[in-house]
């Protein structure tokens, strides 16, 4: 080790100057003296091997001949082991006079072990190969230089394990080089301005041919500088201007480029020293620039460094010299072709050359670190991105008649899902089952398409050669690393399954369900391997969130068709620890094909399981037992962020067919796809700096449509996106859904939430115009929206404030103020202490007085006189304090109209004045009549009421809840038996409305929020899905939070929305819960607006949103203006 | 247009088929919410042997609002005008949601077998009235001859 350290090995210093100046220390040339790289003659085949490589290392012969063979044995016995000392010899001899012999013995061991028996029989010569020597030795420099120094810094004991394996790889390099034809061609010539540094004796003519010299000085302290001396006639008559000599000196370094140089104008006189002349180098790319495994090598070597690290960023601290080799190819290539203008062609179109706005270089000197505001992505380039993979060539050319087997599957797709289905089965290599179950065969075309995955790598660009030549049109070029190929370079990739992101209500789960009907198992499980997982051929693991569990059961249930298959849960009582017996059994006949279980599930086996690692690998257990044949994941949005142990416990499942489905696979930024590429596998962009070099920070540095284009790519084969909008070949959309009405209705405040809002209102205002005076407005942001919040509260509920409901919104204000608790407190004991203004009862004597004598008034079967309903629903009746008997509605809306017309409150049966507090309600409790006798004073005779009587209060209920309560009643007369849901967004109003609605007999309520388990949810569906035939309204509570999404509702078709959002996309995504696939009636809608509010204004922003896009992704001083301008607009006057 | 309430509904059947004697309420075939109305005149009344026509047409508040009722037939009466239109206390402010279709049509009858020149509508008819209440009886029973008697009315 030591010679060769001595012969390879810089000082530290040295080292460390290289690295400030890149352009030439790793690449010092082998000989210490100038040498002449210029190929001798024009032929542009004539490959000129690198010449400088055959010098012998001076230091080297000081050593005796036999030290150097007792190192050599030494070092060869580490490296292999044993060897016998007759090949020692033989290699010894053979390679003696090369600087690193002992490499290329290792390497002849390695990849052509010599025959003992003929090395004894002296039947191979041994060579003093000083022909092979020249070529070898060449290419090699520089792979050893770096590996050399590698060695100095790495641990010895892997290092060696490392040279035996680099040794493979550098004889594999050779011979795929030795095989190559050696050839250079014309890329393009350059003309420049050079200086000369000698005075030459005549003037240079035009023509006349120069040589171009690369010069390493001699001198250590010169080391850093490349110099590249033009050469007449054999001697140095000048030098390159220093930044030609940059981008040239790697390529003559790397031995990528010839060049061949003449004077381009005559100089006049002959040149002094400091002259400047012109010349013109024309450029030829050489054969061994198109090293094949380049990037391999550079590769194996990163991802060691980065595991040895321990994390997957981009350092340029410690790139390693792999990568700096790449790096500087990278830079002199590029800047080449900069220089020569050669410009890059459209990947799918042969002539067009690319738009050239954006150049390409990889920034991975930035820093990491730095603030990632502009890393969310916004709407529009949201739309551009969903645009731009809706087109999927391959996916066009696929039959569009797959039916999965009747046998297995009872449903009939839709014409798109059976296209997709095509597609699911292409993705899996299916094509036998797809020419089947299509009736067709898949032209080889489409599957050669497939096979090979079709897309051109996006990192690569196509050039045109500028000479013509029928074969070798073009050639390519990665301008990340300067890798560069005559073959096209394509993505090829082992992946069976993808990403299915058709939109919301598409039928994504039939469309899934179809595809495990169509191939339940693995036709051509692999025999078992030892120490692998247990492989479950025969079953699908289907990955989905707890609210979801019980549809795919069911939906699964509804699509089966064969009683072999069943499915199973795999969640809360039913784990198991190991999984083989139940799914790897042959023997067994019940082996579930589908094994349903939760992101919770898998996430709490894998937090359990994870500690007890051993040697990186998980114990198997549970869920980790077996290799599936399939995974997929529902809503597979849920694991985007790879950081979370979410998203690590998926990575760690195994199967053969993995699966994403999911409407939104981007839900705030691009990376959020890195993720489900990491699950899918899908090399190499599985790889977090492979992904962040090329997407994240090309992304960050605004250069979108380069990155998406690169997305698209990655994506093409395996991503699959259809909107219901988006119309069939035929013209049709893909779903017709029916239509939907959405009304507005304005509510009026009653008298109590009026003063109520009016106070809140005035203190938003002051807050609002205080904080506009002193610019505080984003500070004193959460105030503000606490005021809001309250004036959103009045709006749906009085009784909303104050209480314990405020975890429904972000906003928590803890020191509710005295100030507000004392004017709430006031408000509402207002009407039992004042006197008797607005015709209330000023005292609850006065109450009971009234009240007692009303007992004897209520019949069995009272009738409203206004609706002539007779038998008043218990619930529903209301007397008045003239004892007459009416529907509480009927009777309000008697009390409004005659207000609203300025006419006396009369009774509507005797006309004697009557006032909505004077109204008396039931209650289901028994008294005896002696029990109010005290009251009294009269004495009545012994009776037993079934009732009791209290005084009703008009202000417990809210102006919209009557609103809506007027709704339910006229739909229940209309369509009884029907369905329909109400969205609120406070999960608390939901409960107030459920008490006020559940007072009246006619409806059946539910309520979904999060607060309900997985199989209360479940029940609950199922028990509000189920029809119904007593003539009554079932009523589905829904959080806009909770029932958001995933949820299909379609068996209602009316909903109301009890409060509006800020974001109209909300307001929209919980609309589709009902206007969705299967719904057949027209969905209408009514939002609850209370009139001259804040919600009337919400409504404002609403369409603002709408015509601006949301907030999301822009930056964030123009969020910050929008949000000002938001509240602006709420405190408009 | 709004639905029709239920109890417009139960009005309807009601009056169909447990009419008031001698008064009709057919409701149109167009539009549920428009009665053709006949009364017969009260028999002790000037207005006795005729048949008078009215139109009734319930709107969208009813019942918290009055219907709307108006003669078709001439007919010669203070609280009646050249129109048709009738002064009566229950379909204006007097209007309660207990009173119903047939309740006013009822006191529609009524007013006929007591006209009230006090609360006119028709300030000429109700003149005539208290200047000469038996010449106008009689201008009412030559009206009720011309105009309401059931030949009339079938030819017209």
């Amino acid at each position: 080790m030591q010679i060769t350290k001595q012969r390879f090995f810089k000082s530290k210093n040295e080292i460390k100057q290289e690295e400030n100046i890149k352009d030439d220390g790793l690449f010092v040339s082998d000989s210490d003296e100038e040498e002449d790289l210029e190929p001798k003659s024009g032929k542009d085949s004539d490959y000129q091997p690198d010449s400088s490589s055959q010098q012998l290392d001076p230091t080297r012969i000081d050593l005796s001949k036999n030290q150097q063979y007792q190192k050599f044995a030494a070092e060869i016995k580490d490296t292999v082991g044993e060897v016998s000392p007759i090949i020692l010899t033989y290699l010894f001899d053979k390679y003696q006079f090369r600087p690193n012999l002992v490499k290329a013995a290792i390497n002849e061991l390695f990849t052509n072990p010599p025959d003992i028996e003929l090395i004894k029989q002296g039947k191979i010569p041994v060579e003093n190969e000083s022909s092979t020597r020249q070529k070898k030795s060449a290419p090699l420099k520089s792979t050893q230089n770096r590996q050399k120094r590698c060695i100095n810094e790495i641990d010895p004991d892997i290092e060696l394990e490392k040279f035996a394996k680099k040794a493979n790889l550098i004889a594999e390099q050779v011979r795929i080089e030795e095989e190559a034809q050696s050839w250079s061609r014309f890329v393009g010539s350059l003309d420049l301005q050079a200086w000369a540094t000698r005075p030459t004796v005549k003037p240079l003519a035009y023509r006349s041919e120069l040589f171009i010299k690369r010069l390493i000085p001699r001198n250590a302290s010169m080391k850093n500088t490349a110099i590249i001396r033009i050469v007449h006639q054999d001697r140095e008559i000048g030098r390159m201007p220093e930044d030609i000599t940059r981008i040239l000196a790697p390529l003559i370094d790397l031995d990528i480029c010839s060049f061949k140089a003449m004077v381009l104008e005559d100089t006049k006189t002959r040149l002094s020293t400091g002259d400047s002349f012109f010349i013109q180098i024309e450029i030829y790319l050489k054969s061994t620039g198109f090293i094949k495994n380049l990037g391999d090598v550079v590769e194996e070597e990163n991802i060691k460094l980065n595991k040895k690290k321990g994390k997957s960023n981009f350092n340029f601290s410690s790139e390693s010299d792999g990568e700096a080799v790449l790096r500087l190819r990278q830079f002199a290539i590029q800047n080449l072709f900069d220089k020569l203008r050669i410009k890059p062609l459209k990947i799918n179109d042969d002539d067009e050359e690319e738009d050239d706005d954006e150049k390409i270089l990889p920034e991975i000197e930035k820093d990491t670190e730095t603030p990632l505001v502009s890393n969310e992505i916004n709407l529009d380039q949201l739309r551009q991105f969903y645009q731009a993979n809706n087109e999927n060539k391959l996916f066009d050319s696929l039959p569009e008649t797959t039916e999965p087997p009747e046998e297995n599957f009872n449903l009939k797709l839709r014409e798109y899902q059976k296209h997709g289905l095509s597609w699911m089965l292409a993705r899996e290599k299916e094509f036998e089952i797809l020419d089947i179950l299509a009736g067709e065969k898949v032209t080889t075309q489409a599957r050669a398409n497939i096979e090979d995955n079709g897309s051109m790598n996006p990192l690569w660009r196509k050039y045109k050669w500028p000479t013509p030549d029928n074969d070798n049109k073009y050639f390519y070029a990665n301008l990340y690393n300067g890798e560069l190929s005559l073959e096209k370079p394509i993505i090829k990739s082992t992946l069976k399954g993808g990403i299915l992101a058709d939109e919301m209500g598409l039928g994504k789960t039939i469309s899934t369900l179809s595809l495990i009907a169509s191939v339940p198992y693995d036709n051509n499980p692999p025999p078992k391997i030892l120490k692998q997982l247990p492989y479950a051929y025969r079953t699908t693991l289907i990955v989905v969130p707890m609210s979801l569990l019980s549809q795919w059961k069911e939906e699964f249930e509804r699509s089966n068709n064969n009683s072999q298959h069943y499915c199973r849960l795999y969640y809360g009582d039913d784990q198991e620890l190991d999984l083989t017996p139940s799914l790897c059994n042959n023997n067994n006949n019940k082996i579930p094909i589908i094994v349903l279980t939760t992101y919770g599930t898998i996430l709490n086996e894998f937090t359990r399981i994870s500690k007890n690692r051993r040697n990186g690998e998980l114990p198997r257990i549970g869920l980790y037992s077996v290799k599936f044949f399939r995974i997929i994941l529902d809503e597979g949005h849920n694991i985007r962020n790879r950081s979370t142990k979410t998203a690590k416990s998926i990575y760690e499942l195994q199967s053969s067919c993995k699966w994403i489905l999911t409407g939104t696979p981007i839900v705030n930024r691009l990376d959020d796809l890195y993720s489900l590429t990491k699950f899918l596998e899908l090399d190499p962009w599985n790889n977090f700096s492979y992904w962040k070099t090329f997407i994240t920070l090309p992304f960050e540095n605004k250069k979108i449509s380069q990155t998406l284009d690169v997305i698209k790519s990655i994506l093409e084969p395996i991503f699959l996106r259809r909107t219901k909008n988006q119309k069939m070949k035929n013209g049709k959309p893909l779903v017709e859904l029916p239509a939907k009405e959405v009304i507005i209705e304005d509510v009026k405040f009653n008298e109590q939430e009026s003063k109520l809002y009016q106070w809140f209102q005035k203190r938003a205002y002051d807050s609002f115009k205080e904080n506009m005076k002193s610019g505080q407005i984003l500070k004193k942001y959460t105030q503000i929206l606490t005021l809001i919040l309250r004036l959103r509260q009045v709006c749906c509920h009085v009784d909303l404030i104050g209480g314990s409901h405020e975890m429904d919104d972000d906003v928590i204000d803890q020191e509710e103020d005295e100030e507000t608790k004392k004017f709430l407190k006031d408000l509402k004991t207002e009407h039992t202490n004042k006197s008797d203004q607005n015709g209330k009862f000023s005292n609850d004597t006065e109450v009971k007085k009234v009240m007692f004598t009303l007992y004897d008034k209520i019949l069995n079967e009272n009738e409203c006189s206004i609706c002539t309903t007779t038998a008043i629903p218990f619930n529903e009746l209301v007397v008045t304090q003239c004892g007459h008997t009416f529907c509480l509605t009927c009777i309000l809306e008697h009390l409004d109209f005659q207000n609203d017309s300025n006419k006396p409150k009369s009774c509507p049966n005797c006309r004697e004045l009557i006032s909505r507090y004077k109204l008396f309600k039931l209650r289901n409790q028994t008294i005896l009549s002696n029990e109010i006798k005290f009251h009294t004073g009269i004495e009545p005779q012994k009776k037993e009421y079934k009732f009791q009587l209290y005084l009703y209060d008009p202000n417990k209920s809210s102006s919209k809840i009557q609103a809506l309560t007027k709704h339910l009643k006229t739909l229940k007369q209309q369509s009884p038996n029907s369905k329909c849901i109400i969205f609120s967004q406070f999960s608390s109003y939901l409960d107030l409305i459920e008490i006020e609605l559940k007072l009246m007999d006619e409806f059946i309520i539910y309520k979904f929020d999060g607060r309900l388990n997985m199989n209360d949810r479940s029940k609950l569906l199922n028990n509000f899905n189920a029809p119904i035939s007593n003539g009554k309204i079932v009523i589905l509570l829904l959080s806009l939070k909770a029932g958001g999404v995933g949820l299909n509702l379609t068996t209602a078709s009316r909903a109301f929305m009890m409060d509006p959002w800020w974001s109209p996309s909300i307001e929209d995504q919980a609309i589709d819960r009902i206007h969705r696939i299967g719904q057949n009636e027209t969905v209408k809608v009514v939002r609850f607006i209370m009139e001259n509010s804040i919600e009337t204004k919400m409504l404002k922003i609403q369409e603002r949103k709408k015509q601006i896009g949301e907030v999301v992704g822009v930056e964030e001083e123009e969020r910050r203006r929008r949000r000002i301008e938001e509240i602006q607009i709420l405190f408009e006057e | 247009m709004a639905a029709l309430p239920k109890r417009i509904i139960k009005e309807t059947e009601r009056l169909v088929s447990d009419p008031v004697p001698g008064i009709t309420a057919i409701p149109s075939e167009e539009n549920l919410r428009y009665f053709e109305v006949t009364i017969d005149g009260p028999n002790s009344s000037p207005y006795a042997n005729g048949v008078f026509h009215l139109e009734l047409y319930l709107p969208d508040d009813y019942p918290m609002c009055a219907p709307k009722v108006r003669f078709l037939t001439k007919i010669y009466h203070p609280n009646i005008d050249k129109l048709g239109r009738i002064c009566l206390d229950v379909l204006k402010d007097n209007w309660s949601p207990a009173l119903q279709i047939r309740t006013i049509l009822l006191s529609i009858q009524a007013l006929l077998g007591a006209p009230n020149p006090d609360d006119p509508l028709a300030n000429d008819v109700a003149e005539d009235w208290k200047k000469d209440e038996k010449k106008a009886i009689e201008v009412a029973k030559e009206w009720t001859e011309k105009y309401a008697s059931k030949k009339e009315y079938s030819e017209n």
